[in-house]
């Protein structure tokens, strides 16, 4: 429970202050209500039904705050015993719909077949009519039986939610049946009915407060359009609804105030009760959906990963459990420690020197300088890309590797400058001679696409659902070229299309008519039709089958041979990178930690993050899988120096406190470590002695790696 | 890979052949809760304003004295023939009554309908574009407050300020006396447009502007919210922004791709809103004593007369399905990949 609540609080925070604003005034209005229902004897000046000795439609005024009614009533008398009245109706509406919705949906869950059929339709059918019609019906049918008032108004508008309780429980239940964590609690001699029951229990009871405020709102209007109808509470009772309706004949003579403040009141509770329920809504859904998918379908797999990863490297996770946590306290390099005030300058990121403009030779394709990408996040500031260089020859391939979220396709979505909103980008990129970054929003809008293209990882929904795939083509080269027709339009989108092997009668179909392949081809297709001097592709071939796979790879190979166009590749699969590409930089956590080309890199890893990658790499001769331990640190709050020290087997009192820098090796690499020359700018050509290293005769990372 | 055509026939039919088992639950649902539930309706509407005789005579006449299982079954195959029973109080045969009153109705609903979408479709797309900011709290707070709002006291409220303080526009009525346009679609302003009438065209427009601006508002207020997050949704797509990768410009892809998308739930959720359209429309049409269908439901629903309002029950439920239906054959012709699933 207290784990619970604590996660609130985060999700709470991590909402929109607005949203937070316009709840907690939701929460306000709907608790003096609240509090104005159940002192309503108090809070009113007069009885409910008390008319003795007042004065006939008399003004608002001193008084009577809201005026009188045609039958002497006390307007705001009437409108706080409205409250109460509405309370009422709400909660004992609300009890209803869940006795009956509850066990049904259990039922229906539970049991399935024909009976969960036979319920769902007729739970949907209600659910289609039109919600105060059937409340009517319900409010004329019981009208024999049950005498107009509280509990008969109820009744009725309960039946509008009773599907919606019924719906929720049931596809609990359904979801939760059929789990694997059901049949083991059951072997282990817990009753299967009991472990469906506490699950669903602990699901809808989360579900209840959005479905119980949203009903609240509902159910309001319905009762006060009952009560206009003549269906509601009648006169002696106070009821919104029915008091307005009553003063339909007072408002053709101008007595507004006898139907306004029922209404008013009204409207102000409901947007209470609304505002409220959006809220909690933002705030326990995400939890919602975490709990419902994490337990229902990703569970399984995701343990049944942990442990092959387990079962696989535990001797590295021994190690490292051993190792890197027993030699953190610095010995040695206490000399060489850094001033206190440095260290916090290079945990935030110290702002990088002022671009200094350096001639982009003219047979380099693609040039970034120091580009360094802030995300903004609810907790802070997220330095996804760290003062990142990197420079690409025409008809060059150089691919990008690294574990997920190091920000590989951060720095491809940097180049072209479409980060996401909230995201900030500083440094230089040159593209075909063209410095980027000074463009105006336009002219780089104009840029991207015809002198750059981003070929992205998931083609299924990179594609517009609502365009035949000619559109796209058509679209994108008159965005670049307006005095294009579209007759050429047309004739350049198929030439594109053929280039991939895309039947040309196939120009005019949606894109949910192709296969992933195809769709990745045609993405290339419309990548290249403007003949860009770049190509980004960010994982290109991850969705798709390693025949899809080889075949994308050959087209890029080629287009990049024959159009002497420079390709950088994001990819995680070391494979393709060997295969396809002249040179390769390793990105960890925002840096560029490895940089070279692919022979002396694969054969000669500096790196110990480079080394870690390459072991892991399965091949036939494989005997033993191998993985780096850990993972790549929080960015919201990078660690000082290195940023792989925490998981670098050779880690030294240095790599805690100061960046390495990269720096160029002997054979044309450059590698960014304090086991090499250089790493440290202040005293470069110093070597220094690994503190806690350990006797690696026998370690895994480096067999794998020096193999 | 089929083309569209013959998809969208088989889809269509696959439709038509769900909407069958849910009529037959509402109209069963209809005769169990307002035919068989009160007992005897003609006891239940006239009580001892009539004879014994006469009441017997009524329900002789009604076919009420027939066994339940019989009723039942000439129930629904009345309806199959377009027969919705006879109300007790005028004795008139509801199939006229609904003649009469539908077009109405439908005048109503559809302009209302205009409203909502340039409401919702305008505040929610501008909401979201500019999200998090005064625009977008504002379209927000509008959506809730409109939802918020009590139908018939909206009505009431806009009545008092352009009817009786300003004296702008009608209070009620469909049109002014002896205006009516010559009858071809029934549709007033439909049918002045196309006979010419002006006047009638004017006044038909002065009538409807109050009770349409009233109901739409209402459901505006939802559409706000529905655009305004399906249009949050779109714009956060893989193919928005592969659409700026490729660099489209942003008005092109706001209008093309992220707004074009985003409509596309909202005429599914058109035809979910409908129904609440409907019962709007009752309480819309009993404040501006509009002559429509939900006019009629309110007088029978004050005099109680149980078999009018089983009759006008069954329409709207036969009214219902129909239109969700013909919601999702056009959601299916909007947006292609509908029909291959």
């Amino acid at each position: 429970m207290n784990a619970r609540l604590v996660r609130l609080r985060r999700l709470w925070r991590t909402t929109h202050p607005t949203a937070r604003r316009l709840m907690v005034a939701g929460g306000v209005i709907t608790g003096l209500f609240l509090l104005m229902a159940v002192f309503a004897p108090w809070v009113a000046p007069y009885g409910e039904a008390q008319y003795r000795g007042l004065p006939q439609l008399g003004r608002p005024g001193a008084d009577h705050w809201f005026g009188t009614t045609n039958l002497r009533y006390d307007v705001f008398s009437r409108v706080v015993f409205g409250t109460r009245l509405a309370f009422q109706v709400v909660i004992l509406s609300t009890a209803v719909a869940m006795v009956i919705g509850v066990p049904l949906g259990l039922v229906a869950g539970y049991t399935g077949r024909w009976v969960d059929r036979v319920l769902v339709l007729v739970m949907d059918a209600m659910y289609a009519f039109p919600s105060l019609l059937l409340a009517i019906v319900a409010a004329f049918a019981l009208a024999k039986y049950v005498g107009p008032g509280v509990p008969a108004a109820a009744i009725s508008i309960s039946v509008i939610y009773v599907p919606q309780y019924f719906r929720v429980v049931r596809n609990h239940t359904l979801a939760v049946r059929e789990e694997t964590f059901v049949e083991a609690a059951r072997a282990m001699g817990a009753p299967r009915r009991t472990v469906v029951g506490r699950y669903v229990f602990f699901n809808v009871v989360q579900s209840v407060p959005v479905i119980f405020t949203v009903n609240a709102a509902d159910a309001i209007l319905t009762l006060a359009a009952l009560g206009f109808l003549g269906y509601g509470v009648p006169i002696p009772a106070a009821e919104w609804g029915y008091d307005i309706s009553r003063a339909i004949g007072d408002v053709a003579n101008g007595f507004w105030w006898t139907s306004f403040f029922p209404g008013a009141f009204i409207l102000l509770l409901v947007t209470g009760l609304t505002l409220l329920g959006e809220g909690i809504n933002d705030i326990i859904n995400p939890l919602l959906r975490r709990r419902g998918v994490g337990v229902g379908a990703v569970a399984p797999g995701a343990v049944v990963v942990e442990r092959s990863a387990t079962v696989a490297t535990p001797e590295l996770d021994a190690a490292t459990v051993g190792g890197a946590d027993s030699e953190a306290p610095p010995t040695e390099a206490v000399p060489l420690e850094p001033t206190p005030v440095d260290v916090p300058a290079a945990a935030a990121g110290a702002p990088p020197p002022p671009p200094v403009p350096v001639p982009v030779p003219a047979d380099v394709a693609l040039s970034v300088r120091d580009l360094r990408v802030t995300y903004a996040s609810a907790r802070g500031p997220v330095v996804a890309v760290d003062g990142v260089s990197l420079d690409v020859r025409r008809g060059e391939s150089v691919g990008l590797v690294g574990e997920s979220g190091c920000g590989k396709s951060t720095l491809g979505r940097g180049i072209l400058g479409i980060l996401p909103g909230g995201a900030t980008a500083t440094g230089r990129v040159v593209v075909d001679g063209v410095e980027l970054s000074t463009l105006s929003a336009n002219e780089r809008r104009k840029a991207r696409g015809e002198k750059v293209a981003l070929i992205f990882q998931e083609p299924m929904t990179r594609l517009d659902p609502l365009q035949r795939v000619e559109d796209h083509f058509v679209e994108t080269i008159q965005a670049h070229r307006p005095d294009v027709t579209r007759r050429e339009a047309d004739a350049m989108a198929a030439t594109a299309l053929a280039a991939m092997r895309i039947p040309l009668t196939r120009a005019r179909h949606y894109p949910h008519e192709f296969s992933g392949g195809m769709r990745q081809r045609i993405m290339i297709a419309l990548g290249l039709v403007l003949g860009p001097a770049v190509v980004v592709a960010d994982e290109p071939t991850t969705s798709l089958d390693v025949i899809v796979e080889a075949q994308i790879l050959d087209i890029l190979d080629d287009l990049r041979r024959q159009s002497s166009m420079a390709l950088v590749l994001i990819t995680h699969n070391l494979g393709i990178v060997a295969q396809t590409c002249d040179r390769l930089a390793v990105m960890y956590a925002g840096h560029i930690v490895e940089e070279g080309a692919v022979g002396p890199v694969f054969s000669t890893p500096r790196h110990p993050y480079t080394q870690g990658l390459l072991a892991s790499v399965i091949s036939l001769d494989t005997e033993r899988l191998s993985s780096i331990p850990g993972s790549p640190p929080d960015l919201l709050d990078p660690p000082p120096g290195c940023r792989f020290a925490e998981r670098c087997p050779f880690a030294m009192a240095v790599c805690r406190e100061q960046v390495p820098a990269l720096a160029p090796t002997d054979d044309g690499s450059k590698v960014a470590c304090h086991l090499y020359p250089g790493a440290d700018e202040r005293h470069s050509g110093q070597r220094w002695v690994p503190v806690g290293r350990r006797d690696d005769t026998h370690d895994p990372l480096l067999e794998g790696a020096l193999q | 890979m089929a083309s569209g055509g013959g998809s969208l026939r088989a889809y269509v039919l696959a439709r038509l052949l769900l909407a069958v088992p849910m009529l037959f639950i509402l109209l069963t649902v209809t005769f169990v809760l307002l035919r068989v539930a009160p007992g005897d309706p003609v006891t239940a509407t006239l009580g001892g304003r009539v004879s014994d005789a006469r009441a017997d005579q009524i329900r002789h006449d009604l076919g009420l004295d027939r066994p339940l299982w019989r009723q039942y079954t000439s129930y629904l195959a009345d309806v199959a023939h377009g027969d919705f029973g006879r109300a007790i109080t005028t004795n008139r045969p509801l199939r006229t009554t609904i003649a009469d009153r539908f077009p109405a109705t439908l005048e109503l609903t559809l302009a209302a309908m205009v409203v909502a979408i340039g409401v919702g479709v305008f505040v929610g797309a501008l909401a979201a574009r500019f999200r998090d900011t005064v625009l977008d709290v504002g379209g927000r707070m509008l959506g809730i407050l409109l939802y918020a709002a009590p139908i018939f006291w909206l009505g009431i409220m806009l009545q008092l300020l352009f009817s009786i303080q300003l004296h702008w526009l009608p209070t009620g009525g469909r049109i002014a006396p002896f205006q009516e346009p010559r009858s071809i679609t029934h549709l007033y302003l439909v049918d002045a447009l196309i006979t010419g009438d002006w006047a009638a065209l004017g006044s038909a427009f002065r009538y409807l502007i109050l009770p349409a601006a009233t109901l739409g508002m209402v459901i505006g207020g939802i559409f706000i919210r529905l655009v305004r997050v399906n249009m949050l949704q779109t714009l956060k797509s893989d193919y928005v922004e592969a659409a700026r990768a490729r660099g489209i410009g942003e008005r092109r892809v706001l209008f093309n791709h992220a707004f074009r998308n985003a409509l596309v739930p909202v005429v599914t959720i058109v035809g979910l809103q409908f129904a609440l359209l409907l019962g709007g429309a009752v309480l819309t049409e009993a404040t501006f004593t509009w002559p429509g269908i939900g006019l009629s439901l309110y007088q029978f629903l004050q005099n109680r007369d149980y078999t009018a309002v089983q009759g006008l029950v069954t329409f709207y439920a036969l009214f219902v399905v129909g239109v969700s239906l013909l919601i999702d054959v056009v959601s299916a012709w909007v947006d292609p990949r509908i029909r291959f699933q």
